[in-house]
């Protein structure tokens, strides 16, 4: 109790100065008492008065001791140690603008990382008790992972016990018509425990509880709908030409159904098949059973159904994913930590660059240390001295690290959230900011730990002045850059090819149109009328130059291929496999694919019609080598129904552009039974523009057709995007790592610089050019740096294997990178070197010799 | 034979010399705590000022501005309850301090 009073009123003691006075004026008041007792004894009035002052002893220390009694000593000197310290890093701007710059971008990246885990792995899911929500999947007898059959999930509902709730959905889309424009939206079929699984409570009315034809709508189909109309409850729209009540308004689990605005009941029915999976299984395991336990038994539930089916499930196995896995996606944990450990280890190399910084200072203070050692500073003292300054320069970089992570934050959440649904809920929020402190003072500790260690000796040892160690971790570190460079470039110019691929048409200005009609319009005729309609309709408006039809629009992720014979073949039994499409006749001019002999469909191309199929360059090449395959024929499928050939069309790559096209055949889609079909649009200028214009046309042939409208272009670039992202996260990696070499090389030079006044002042002296000594001082950049160029190129070469799969038409020892990183790192060397080689040259000989 | 204050023991004075005069101000205790050691007690007389500090910081005692002899504005001391009760139980402690080595120095005889 007394000790927390004395404490407090030492505080106060530290906060307002008085006592001081006090103390002078008790302190004279004594003197004055002593003295006249004196005098009263019969000394003089100065005799009296150095008695009196003898018997109060030694007043220096007491007043020490008194003022170290009223205030708090620790704190007082961190303060004055604090303002010592920004003091002295004012004075030298150069070091502590280079420390911080590389705390910045070490603290930043690594704080910017940690978010991306936080959020991607740690961050518990939205829902009640997450930790026991898993996905189920079946597992083919290659552990191949497959989605659900609903007999298969009947099953695991009736036997398991481990699971205490059980839920499935499958998503689709279904066109909503009836109000206002037809859109098409995205729907999920659940069944009814999924609601409670998720937490999911309606704004307004009720979630589903029985098969009836029933709807929950999200909010903002709501609100774009209905303006967010309580009264919405009970009435009835169409989707995908079926009549459903509404019930409800609810938000889906954004993680798991992200852009879902409409679900429907799912109601599985041991009927179906068992080989058709269709859909995903999410579970509850029951509170005290283990992850370990329920998979045991879904694999024993597994085995006896492949017992009683074997037909379908022999072979066949089941296995549970934690819900935040399965969302994440397979391979996220081991990228997320791989970026992770890239991060921590360019975090390490910024802290050691700066301890590096700070032992080359001290060498340069050393003098000022050696003489506060000799009045008396204790080593503990000393070594404070440097963690303060350690803990400016941290908290300096930490916070302009901390504002560069939230900027960056920012922009992954903005361009990562489509690609990761989880990295929506990326954000800087108080304890990722808690973490970002612990990683600033861990900062703070390493460098001030080991620059002040060495400071500690200062007193006593000189160190040498080349510091072999610092000179290796510099080469280390452009070595490391030069590594990532060279990934850098190599997925640059493998982008730079891969946005140049022709694939085989001209995806400018060409829209698709997923179209789904109304249910009247369904069957074969009304739809082959409607292409037929769409297409001369369409090409009458003045914006639209060609229109076609095609049931696999380009670059959607998905194709169709079939097996086929060669008839008159020697061994005509065998199958062989190729892509196919089918097409309305004017596909081919609205894509602009070339034909190279033979014709193309037309519009007498029908059902009752000579059986026709056009095919691609390279299949003609491949199966009728040496030959004019127009007139030959070919046999479709199992059926092995003879088409004849009437055409030879160029290769595309429609899947993906790294593809090498494939052998495609081409059918029209008037002979073909019923593929979905997607209108196709060559616009004249922009494809925005035309969207109103044909919806307009569209709606007076079918006023139900829905319509989703993306032009191909974009479909094309995005089908690029995965290349783009590795490239993206590769060049920020090796900016990061170049940036904090070139932090510490500026740094070890300029000091370096520094260190040698005396010598270059006595060079400059003696007639030196100024040009040849800041060549003297860039040419040790230069060698440092190619030595670490010369360390990373071999390792480069080493990796080249791990990013092969990356790279499109480029091969991993290309010359041309390593000719562009060698130019770049000589660009960094010649920039980082260039100011202390400056300051060299303009160094005036008379300071510079007397300069200590 | 005049000996140094011993260590710790200065605060136990002062507190002691306050519980039985009352308000004093720094001069009056140390010349106080002189008079009774009789000469035996080399007493730099700065030194209470740093326990007076100590003291009031533990709130054993407390301070007031007031008029010396001689007319000056001085620092009066006075005990209060807490020292008060410090006091007692340091007078103890240290009672049983002296008997335990006056027991111990005898028992070697």
């Amino acid at each position: 109790m007394s000790a927390l009073r004395a404490f407090l009123s030492r505080l106060s003691g530290l906060l307002w100065k008085r006592g001081d006075s006090r103390l002078r004026e008790e302190i004279e008041g004594h003197v004055e008492l002593l003295a006249a007792d004196n005098i009263r004894r019969g000394m003089s009035q100065t005799e009296a008065r150095y008695a009196a002052m003898r018997d109060l002893g030694n007043l220096t220390a007491m007043r020490q001791e008194y003022r170290e009694l009223r205030g708090l000593p620790l704190v007082e000197n961190a303060w004055q140690d604090l303002k010592f310290a920004i003091r002295t890093l004012r004075r030298n701007r150069r070091f502590a603008a280079s420390c911080i710059a590389t705390l910045t971008v070490g603290l930043g990246s690594m704080i910017t990382v940690l978010c991306v885990v936080s959020a991607l792995l740690w961050k518990p899911l939205p829902y009640p008790d997450p930790q026991q929500l898993v996905a189920v999947k079946e597992t083919d007898p290659r552990s191949g992972l497959w989605t659900f059959s609903e007999p298969d999930l009947l099953d695991v509902q009736q036997r398991s016990h481990s699971l205490s709730v059980i839920a499935a959905y499958r998503r689709n889309t279904r066109a909503l018509t009836g109000n206002g424009y037809p859109e098409i939206l995205q729907c999920a079929a659940v069944t009814a425990p999924f609601f409670a699984m998720f937490g999911m409570k309606p704004v307004v009315g009720a979630t589903l509880s029985s098969s009836l034809p029933q709807v929950v709508i999200s909010r903002e189909l709501w609100r774009r709908k209905w303006q967010m109309n309580p009264r919405v409850v009970g009435r009835a729209i169409l989707l995908g030409g079926q009549s459903y009540t509404i019930v409800g308004v609810a938000n889906a689990p954004s993680d798991l159904l992200p852009g879902v605005d409409a679900l429907v009941p799912l109601d599985p029915k041991a009927t179906e098949s068992r080989s058709a999976h269709e859909i995903e299984v999410i579970a509850r395991v029951r509170a005290g059973v283990g992850a370990g336990q329920a998979q045991a038994e879904l694999s024993a539930i597994a085995g006896d159904i492949g017992k009683d089916n074997p037909r379908t499930n022999k072979g066949w196995g089941m296995r549970i994913i934690p819900l935040a896995d399965f969302i994440a996606g397979p391979n996220t944990k081991h990228t997320v930590w791989m970026i992770f450990a890239a991060v921590a280890l360019l975090w390490i190399l910024a802290c050691a660059n700066v301890a590096g910084l700070q032992v080359a200072r001290n060498v340069a203070r050393g003098h000022e240390m050696s003489t506060r050692m000799a009045l008396g500073a204790g080593r503990l003292r000393l070594l404070g001295q440097r963690l303060i300054e350690s803990a400016v320069l941290a908290l300096a970089g930490g916070i302009l690290g901390l504002l560069l992570a939230v900027w960056a934050v920012a922009a992954i959440r903005q361009f990562g959230a489509d690609a990761m649904p989880r990295l929506a809920h990326l954000q800087m929020d108080a304890p990722m900011v808690g973490i970002a402190i612990a990683c600033i003072s861990i900062s703070a500790l390493i460098f001030g730990a080991l620059s002040g260690g060495d400071a500690a000796y200062q007193g006593t040892r000189k160190v040498s002045r080349r510091d072999r160690g610092r000179d290796a971790l510099i080469v280390a570190q452009v070595a490391l850059a030069s590594v990532l460079l060279i990934g850098s470039c190599l997925l640059f110019q493998s982008f730079l090819r891969l946005r140049a691929v022709d694939p085989g048409f001209d995806p400018e200005n060409v829209l698709s149109a997923r179209v789904s009609l109304a249910a009247d319009g369904q069957n074969y005729t009304r739809r082959l009328a409607f292409f037929q309609d769409a297409r001369e309709q369409l090409e009458r408006l003045p914006l639209v130059a060609a229109a076609g039809a095609t049931n696999v629009i380009p670059f959607s992720g998905y194709g169709t291929a079939n097996r086929f014979g060669v008839e008159g073949e020697p061994d005509s039994g065998a199958y062989h496999s190729a892509a196919w499409r089918a097409v309305t006749p004017g596909l081919f001019k609205t894509l602009g694919i070339p034909l190279r002999r033979g014709r193309l469909f037309t519009k007498a191309d029908t059902d009752g019609s000579l059986e026709v199929v056009i095919i691609s360059e390279s299949m003609a090449r491949r199966f009728w080598p040496n030959q004019d395959p127009i007139g030959k024929r070919l046999l479709w499928g199992r059926s092995r129904n003879p088409k004849t050939i009437i055409g030879v069309v160029g290769d595309v790559r429609d899947l993906t552009v790294d593809q090498t096209p494939i052998p495609t055949m081409y059918r029209p889609f008037a002979q073909l039974s019923d593929p979905p079909m997607a209108l196709m649009i060559r616009t004249k200028g922009d494809v925005g523009h035309a969207i109103p214009d044909i919806r307009k046309v569209i709606r007076t042939i079918d006023k139900d057709a829905a319509l989703e409208f993306l032009p191909i272009e974009r479909a094309m670039s995005d089908s690029i995007l995965r290349p783009r992202d590795s490239l993206i996260v590769v060049t920020v990696f090796a900016v990061v790592a170049m940036m904090i070499a070139a932090f510490g090389l500026y740094g070890l030079i300029s000091y370096r610089v520094n260190d040698e006044q005396q010598e270059i002042g006595i060079r400059l002296a003696l007639g030196a050019q100024p040009a040849s000594v800041r060549w003297a001082v860039q040419k040790r950049c230069l060698i440092l740096v190619c030595l670490g160029a010369a360390a990373g190129f071999p390792i480069s070469l080493g990796l080249s294997r791990f990013i092969r799969t990356l790279l499109y038409n480029t091969e991993p020892a290309e010359m041309s990178a390593y000719a562009a990183v060698l130019l770049i790192l000589a660009v960094v060397a010649f920039c980082a070197s260039f100011e202390p080689a400056l300051r060299a040259s303009k160094m005036d000989p008379a300071t510079a010799i007397r300069h200590e | 034979m005049t000996s140094d204050v011993p260590y710790g023991t200065l605060d136990l004075m002062i507190l002691k010399t306050l519980g039985t005069m009352g308000a004093l101000h720094g001069f009056g205790i140390a010349r106080r705590i002189e008079q009774v050691a009789e000469g035996s007690l080399a007493l730099n007389q700065g030194t209470v000022y740093p326990a007076l500090l100590r003291l009031e910081q533990k709130g054993w005692i407390s301070s007031d501005w007031g008029a010396s002899e001689n007319n000056r504005r001085a620092r009066f001391y006075s005990i209060t309850k807490a020292g008060k009760r410090q006091l007692v139980a340091e007078e103890e402690n240290w009672n049983r301090t002296v008997a335990m080595v006056a027991r111990l120095l005898e028992s070697r005889r």
